[in-house]
């Protein structure tokens, strides 16, 4: 495996991490939501 | 927006709606006193006790007690009973013989204060009840500077979430179509709407509870720790966090981003999937944190208010981002640019506003009792203003519809139509981006004001409008002639309600009659009193019912002997 080869994982293992984190985001906003929900309603 | 975001939209709208209970919640109502409203007791009471339908904090009530001359004579602060939360307790000094007005004052559920005073008297032998003085506190959280926070909330929260949607789902073509084009300024518009939005939300939520708790903005101590206490402050304190994480996400997609590549990655899917869902759940919050969380049935109705707030946001944000593009783009590819984007962002926004119209409509018919009530009540005004606002830029939208994009599209075969096409396209998304920030402003009015009682429902029916000052009206209803007064017909103190009932010149004995009295100006439960029949045919009772000063519904209900029950509705104006 060349370099060029390791840079290429490591920045795909980066974004998926990055879009991991995104989608973790909107998932704690929709339970900020439901919580909010059940304590107002 | 692609179908994988339109699907998931969609379910998340459906799930919102199957979990929120549909059950009847008004503001906050006063259901029992101790003493009782009007009561005559013989001993001195050490407290006054305020049961309310729903739990108040009791560090943003205000409970008054004075006596005839105005002297306060409550000997601490309202606290919460140590045996009921829905009940504010009130210690009195020693009262003396005599009546005494009681003066409340309270923050609901959804942020709205809400007021109502009533009297009782120590006895025995109180003497006859004096005219009090109502205490003059603000009943609105309109006033201005929660008011435009409010606003800002508003706009920068639908301005972020539009800029989002245009840049990552609407305008992305244009970078591979265009050559030497990119989305940069959109992007950072949208940053800068994001920080707005996350630092107008807590300034918003300060200065209103600032206003709640009849406290100075510079009283941070006092004021930083009773932002929670309210559902209204956690709500918007949620609605921060909310924005966080959206902001967050959407940082992360548009860094992710390739908008040079026609398909999206993995990655880029994943985080516009998890932004998406931020924003989502950002504009569930203001429903929820309002007067849509009041209203029955409460799931419909926080769904309603969702998608007219995201309706708004794809459109307006949107009108932004044109306007970026427009002056971001290089004049000599301004027009190819406004070529790709017009047309995609047209189609998007039609749909956003019949959404924004149909759910405009459904909130109002579960809004208002009546049509009456849209231009009888301020909540009704303020609506039209709104309403007149976004006819006014959709009056625009249609032009840019039908003729700028027309004229955008057929600029590919004759270029010299370009260039005019693009400054008319800009010249109308200003204006319908004023247009639309106007209506904005007009819902944040809105949403600060106590939605029209239910009780107007039946004020269509009304015989007649009565007061300010004594009453005195005469009506013929299935052959009765009925005289009714009701005096002196002022606030806080014993009314006589009577109704003199008479047939081809009888007078009518042994009629039952009851009279209804209903707060018409805000929420709060009626009052029903029998009338007694003091001499043949007339019937008459006495109570301080008119509880405050306002717009009441007075409906007598007249069963005569052996006939036909009927009732006659007076629309009555009460002053101090």
């Amino acid at each position: 495996m060349t370099r060029n080869h390791r840079t290429a994982r490591a920045d795909v293992r980066l974004r998926l991490l990055a879009a991991l984190l995104a989608l973790g985001a909107g998932a704690a906003a929709l339970v900020v939501v439901i919580l909010l929900a059940r304590d107002s309603i | 927006m692609s179908r994988r975001s339109r699907t998931f939209m969609t379910l998340l709208a459906l799930t919102a709606a199957l979990a929120l209970p549909g059950s009847a919640w008004g503001h906050a109502v006063l259901l029992h006193t101790v003493p009782s409203p009007s009561g005559v007791v013989n001993r001195p009471p050490a407290q006054v006790s305020l049961t309310y339908s729903e739990a108040v904090e009791h560090r943003f009530a205000i409970v008054s007690v004075t006596d005839a001359d105005g002297t306060p004579r409550a000997s601490a602060p309202a606290r919460r009973s140590a045996t009921d939360p829905d009940t504010l307790v009130v210690p009195l000094e020693q009262l003396a013989r005599g009546w005494y007005l009681v003066y409340w004052w309270v923050i609901s559920v959804d942020g709205h204060p809400v007021r109502g005073a009533f009297t009782f008297a120590v006895g025995p032998n109180p003497g006859p009840a004096p005219q009090f003085v109502i205490p003059s506190i603000s009943e609105t959280a309109a006033t201005p500077r929660p008011l435009i926070a409010r606003w800002t909330v508003f706009l920068s929260l639908m301005a972020a979430v539009g800029l989002y949607v245009l840049r990552m789902l609407i305008a992305r073509p244009l970078v591979r179509r265009v050559q030497g084009t990119e989305l940069r300024a959109v992007s950072i518009c949208f940053a800068v709407t994001s920080a707005i939005a996350l630092i107008a939300t807590p300034v918003y939520v300060f200065l209103a509870t600032s206003e709640f708790a009849q406290r100075s903005v510079r009283d941070i101590g006092a004021l930083v720790p009773l932002i929670r206490v309210s559902a209204f402050g956690r709500g918007y304190l949620d609605l921060e966090l909310c924005l966080t994480l959206f902001a967050a996400a959407a940082a992360i997609s548009i860094w992710l981003d390739r908008p040079e590549r026609p398909q999206r990655s993995i990655a880029g899917l994943l985080s516009v999937t998890g932004a998406l869902t931020a924003a989502a759940a950002a504009l569930v919050v203001p429903g929820l944190a309002g007067h849509a969380a009041q209203v029955t049935p409460r799931g419909a109705s926080v769904f309603l208010d969702w998608l007219h707030l995201s309706a708004g946001a794809v459109w307006v944000g949107g009108l932004v981002g044109l306007l970026v593009l427009w002056r971001s783009l290089p004049s000599a590819r301004r027009v190819a640019g406004l070529v790709v984007c017009v047309p995609r962002f047209s189609s998007v926004a039609f749909v956003s506003v019949l959404a924004l119209i149909g759910s405009g409509i459904g909130a109002s018919i579960l809004h208002f009792p009546t049509l009456a009530s849209l231009w009888q009540t301020s909540y009704g005004k303020a609506l039209l203003v709104k309403v007149g606002l976004l006819l006014a830029a959709m009056g625009l939208a249609a032009v840019n519809r039908v003729r700028t994009k027309l004229r955008l599209l057929a600029a590919r075969d004759r270029p010299h139509l370009g260039p005019p096409a693009a400054v008319l396209l800009r010249r109308l998304v200003t204006g319908e981006v004023a247009l639309v920030a106007a209506a904005v402003f007009g819902a944040a009015v809105l949403s600060s004001l106590a939605p029209p009682a239910k009780a107007l429902a039946e004020v269509g029916n009304a015989s007649g409008r009565v007061g300010p000052g004594p009453v005195t009206s005469v009506f013929n209803r299935n052959g009765y002639r009925l005289e009714l007064h009701v005096n002196p017909n002022r606030a806080a103190v014993p009314n006589s309600f009577t109704i003199g009932l008479s047939r081809n010149g009888q007078a009518v004995h042994g009629a039952d009659v009851t009279v209804t009295i209903t707060m018409l100006d805000m929420e709060m439960g009626a009052q029903a009193y029998h009338l007694a029949e003091t001499r043949p045919g007339l019937y008459r009772h006495s109570a301080p019912a008119l509880v405050m000063v306002g717009h009441w519904g007075i409906t007598f209900e007249i069963q005569p002997p052996g006939r036909q029950p009927f009732t006659v509705l007076l629309v009555d104006h009460a002053t101090g």
